[in-house]
Parts: structure tokens; sequence; C-alpha cells
């Protein structure tokens, strides 16, 4: 239990690392139908 | 458009001109024209999207095809080619050439700003202005 909890963790910090590495994307739109 | 708050992951919603808008998507959020649309009332469209976004860099899926694509946080794969002419005197700078040579180099990813398109099967296509090949995606730290 306690090895399946430490494998969890490891895996959300690795997650959390991963998502901090990518900078937001800056989206710009042009939507049609508009009055 | 009070709609766009609605869309996961995004922030810093603003208008930037009657039908035109700008804001900022988490990079693990859904990235298509589609998932824009699906946050909007039905009268309305999604005509252009132009992205700038900063992914892992990668050459083609099978072997024996060409060219480069990006694979995005949420695991969306994005094809990349250069931006069309808007006429004969409109030079375009081979940005897919240079995204290629740079994926040869060791950069791991890229960032790349142009128009995402998306076709009838859901297939994204980045139409690239700019890029760059960078070391790694992590371009805030260093």
């Amino acid at each position: 239990m306690k090895l399946f909890t430490a494998t969890a963790v490891l895996a959300l910090m690795a997650g959390l690392a991963i998502a901090d590495d990518f900078p937001p994307v800056s989206v710009h739109l042009k939507i049609g139908g508009v009055s | 458009m009070k709609s766009l708050e609605g869309l996961e992951g995004a922030s810093n919603v603003k208008s930037t001109e009657k039908d035109e808008f700008e804001l900022t998507l988490k990079p693990g959020a859904k990235l298509a024209p589609s998932a824009i649309k699906a946050v909007l009332p039905a009268k309305y469209s999604v005509d252009e999207m132009k992205v700038t976004v900063t992914a892992e860099l990668a050459g083609p899926e099978k072997e024996g095809e060409t060219g480069v694509r990006l694979v995005l946080l949420s695991g969306q794969k994005v094809a990349l080619a250069n931006r069309k002419a808007k006429d004969d005197k409109d030079k375009v700078e081979d940005v897919v050439g240079k995204l290629a040579e740079a994926l040869k180099s060791g950069s791991k990813a890229a960032r790349v700003e142009g128009v995402l398109v998306e076709d009838k099967d859901g297939n994204l296509t980045l139409q690239a202005a700019k890029g760059e090949g960078l070391p790694t995606a992590n371009t805030e730290k260093k």
C-alpha cells in the first residue's frame, strides 16, 4: 500500500513538473457571425 | 464574449475588435477550432484561430513519411506546414524546413506561431508563419 502511494505521488509530481515546462498558449480568434 | 470564458483552461479573455478575441490557454488544454466552437452559441463560427505554442518537436509518425510535427502536452499531434502566401509577391518563410533542420540538430521542442486549421476528421495542421527550435519546451526557467 505504501509503495503504491509513493508511486502515485511520484507520478503526480512528474506530471506537474512536465506541465510546468510548457508555457501557456496564446490564442487569437476571429469569430464569424458577430453582428 | 462571455462563453469563451467557459473554455477549459482559458484565461485573460479579451476582445481586440468586435469579432476578434485574445485569450491564454493552459499548456495541457485541448487546442482546436472545434473546442472553441463547442463553447460558442450555435450562431457563431471560428473563422480563424492563430496560436503561439511551445511543444515537443517530432519527426514523421510513420517510416517513409516526411515533415515535422508538434506533440502538445495534451497529447494532440499537430502537423506543420508553411503558411499560405497572400499573393504572388508574398514571400513565405520555409519554417517547416527550418524546424526539420533544428530537429536534426538536436532540438527537442519548438515555439511556433501560425494559423491552426482542423479538417473534418479532427486532424490539426499549424500553418506556421514563424518558428524556432528549442533545446527543451522549458522556456520559462532559462
